[in-house]
């Protein structure tokens, strides 16, 4: 493995909320001054800060993470901002770790804050502007098109229907009726009702996409000599991984997320992992729609392609399966700060391993488990294996 | 093999314009609500932080130094009156026209803070740093909770 | 892990609405002039006379549109401009009922990928479809994905060397 061994030896984070009154700063404090109480670290112990966080039209504060830094205990501190859109929150604790693994650091604050509250007339507006413009804003988009396209050719390229894919909102919302951050938890939702739910761009309806959210996630990360002093519990980052396609997406096979692959490849690779299926016990994929969990799935090589609805299906995928897949409720369940929730995934992972995990408890003493981000323009895939 | 094939024409040369139009609406937070409602009432509150014994203003939530929290037992009322630190005077505004009559910054630390505000100078002529001024408020009728609850710092009156 | 978990304030939207709490609007507002940059500003010229073109890259042998003067995969120059039909084959769609800022359609608008004749294989641009319907079960009735288009063009004197030059593409019977 790369550089020096690095474990995951604190978490801590806010209730997910359609809006905040905390500003961006107090959301990020909030967090990570509950990771550092996790660990009973304080900030005097902390050698480096990361920052993660989505588009700045968000929070609607240009450099937003100078603007976040006071309340991720950056003052005075070596800071870095990672930002891959939504692949930032995995990718923020990837570099969490390179800062760690180099020799560079001992002990690094990983804090990801997203105030999409701020936004309006709707948060959704922000996304405008990432589409190219002069060929694509002119015909006036919106960022559900750029999904519902892909959920179209991933559908008919293998015959799958939307009730294939509700299966997926229902779980996550399901489970996250048991997390404590959760924004729609909801343990009594059913496939009818994300078929009934209003169509927004079909194949897109109203419940296979995650709700818009102000939170903050952050993780206390460190050497071994250090971590096995904090806790007697370190949670080791195994691989990581991450790839960026094209940004013509029109020109990319849109029915497979090859960035993604190529992402969980390196990371099995650095992990010694050989056969995915068995060898890794949680999945946290990116689930910002409920196509995009399979999708994603399929990328980690963790299904064959076309195939990942059937773990959804046969409960493989349930958190008591053979390979639960999100058992913190996901984007779809607790909710999407952006950077925020791709954290939440590396924390959920953290607390399942360390047996934290309260009611979300997957039995049998899960000992590795894999979170995944997407983001960018669709292309970017991020990847990080946890292990006790 | 050029990369760029040379325009020859000037009326070739092509942009998109386009507007970004959004809107923030931006809460106060916790902290910043309650200091707001204080400027609403005629007060100007500071946080101090009984570890690093520094006072924040505007107050705030937690002490960005040790990020211990700044609880309801830390907040303190500073000023209205304090010294002059630094000044500007603006003649150019926002979009690039003169600014007529031009208008004065401060940055001012008021009496028990340790951080510096900074605000509109009215009422005077002459500035200087080091000099002391006063905060004007708003009539009450008029204020809303918010920063422009305070019309700016004047000169201290002997 | 619920120990580590901050209960937020959580707000509603009448207590923004009703001002029960402060809060500060501040508009974002830029205008901005992007340049359409070499590729693009021919591909504009060209589609003001009514023509899609795209750009091959003798190397790897691709015909891309859009066209770039750069090849992402090779990373070197791209070679020659290359004309294309204005026919293709829908790679995926959409029925979009709501606009960007959320609010319902009258009519849904159908984005689609479309792959272009003479272009390599998967090669698309984002545009829409019309002709096609007007409500979301016309459309789904209509429309799939495989379907073959021709571009509809705004006539000549309208044209303004925009993508929008090409209304819309619509069903191709053959
Ligand atoms: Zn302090
Ligand atoms: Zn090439």
């Amino acid at each position: 493995m790369a550089g020096r061994r690095v474990a995951i030896v604190g978490a801590g984070m806010t209730k997910f909320v359609r809006r905040a009154l905390e500003t961006g700063q107090e959301l990020a404090w909030e967090a990570a001054s509950k990771a550092l109480e996790s660990c009973e670290m304080t900030l005097d112990q902390i050698d480096a800060v990361v920052l993660g966080s989505a588009p700045d039209a968000f929070d609607g504060v240009h450099m937003k993470v100078e603007y976040l830094s006071p309340g991720a205990g950056a003052w005075g501190k070596p800071t870095i901002r990672g930002y891959v859109g939504g692949g930032t929150g995995v990718f923020a604790a990837i570099q969490g770790w390179y800062h760690i693994a180099s020799g560079m650091f001992d002990t690094v604050l990983v804090v990801c804050e997203e105030k999409m509250s701020s936004c309006h007339p709707h948060p959704q507006a922000a996304f405008n502007y990432i589409f190219d413009h002069t060929l694509e804003r002119p015909l006036g988009p919106n960022l559900l098109w750029i999904f519902a396209l892909e959920m179209n050719a991933y559908m008919t390229k293998y015959g799958l229907t939307k009730r294939d894919i509700a299966m997926v909102a229902v779980k996550n919302k399901r489970n996250a009726a048991d997390h404590p951050a959760a924004q729609l938890g909801d343990p009594h939702i059913t496939i009818e009702d994300v078929l009934n739910s209003e169509v927004l761009a079909w194949p897109v309806q109203r419940l296979d996409v995650s709700p818009t959210s102000d939170g903050a996630v952050a993780i206390v990360m460190a050497a071994e000599h250090i971590a096995r002093r904090v806790t007697n519990k370190p949670v080791w980052v195994e691989g990581v991984g991450w790839s960026l396609d094209t940004q013509y997406w029109t020109n990319r096979d849109l029915s497979y997320p090859t960035y993604v692959e190529e992402a969980a490849r390196k990371a099995y690779a650095m992990a010694g992992i050989r056969e995915p299926r068995k060898e890794i016990h949680i999945v946290e994929p990116y689930d910002p729609f409920d196509y995009k969990e399979l999708h994603h799935l399929e990328g980690l090589l963790l299904a064959d392609r076309g195939k990942a609805a059937e773990l959804i299906a046969l409960g493989i995928a349930n958190r008591d399966g053979d390979m639960p897949v999100t058992p913190s409720g996901g984007l779809l369940g607790v909710g999407n700060p952006i950077a925020a929730a791709g954290l939440m995934k590396v924390a959920e992972i953290f607390w399942q391993l360390r047996g934290e995990a309260g009611k979300r408890q997957v039995p049998g003493q899960p000992r590795r488990g894999l979170a995944q981000a997407w983001g960018d323009l669709m292309q970017v895939g991020t990847v990080i294996i946890l292990g006790i | 093999m050029p990369l760029i094939e040379r325009i020859q024409h000037l009326d070739e040369v092509r942009a998109w314009r386009g507007t970004i139009q959004l809107e923030g609406v931006y809460t106060a937070g916790v902290a910043g609500e309650r200091w707001l409602r204080g400027l609403q009432e005629g007060k100007i509150y500071g946080t101090r932080c009984p570890r690093c014994r520094y006072t924040y203003v505007p107050a705030r939530r937690f002490c960005e130094r040790c990020l211990g929290p700044l609880g309801k037992d830390t907040w303190i009322e500073v000023g209205p009156s304090g010294t002059l630190v630094s000044w500007t005077r603006l003649h150019v505004a926002p979009d690039g026209t003169r600014q007529v009559p031009p208008r004065t910054l401060g940055l001012i630390r008021l009496d028990g803070a340790d951080a510096v505000l900074v605000h509109e100078l009215i009422d005077g002529q002459e500035w200087t740093s080091g000099m002391r001024v006063e905060a004007v408020f708003r009539p009450p009728a008029e204020r809303s909770g918010s920063i422009r609850d305070l019309l700016g710092f004047r000169p201290l009156s002997p | 892990m619920e120990r580590w978990v901050y209960p937020v304030t959580s707000l509603r939207p009448e207590d923004v609405e009703q001002k029960r709490v402060c809060t500060t609007r501040t508009p974002l507002r830029g205008e901005y002039a992007w340049d359409a940059g070499v590729a693009v500003g021919r591909f504009l010229t060209e589609l003001k006379a009514g023509r899609l073109i795209g750009r091959r890259c003798r190397a790897c042998g691709r015909v891309m549109i859009p066209p770039r003067m750069f090849c992402e995969q090779c990373f070197r120059p791209t070679d020659e401009w290359v004309p294309l039909a204005d026919t293709g084959t829908v790679i995926t769609f959409s029925v979009c009922t709501i606009s960007w800022d959320m609010r319902r359609l009258e009519v849904p608008e159908v984005p689609a990928v479309i792959a272009i004749d003479g272009a390599s294989p998967g090669m698309g641009i984002m545009h829409k479809l019309g002709e096609v319907g007007r409500t979301l079960e016309e459309i789904l009735d209509r429309v799939r994905i495989g379907m073959r288009v021709q571009a509809v063009w705004k006539p000549a004197g309208e044209r303004e060397g925009a993508i929008t030059d090409i209304r819309y593409f619509r069903p191709l019977e053959d």
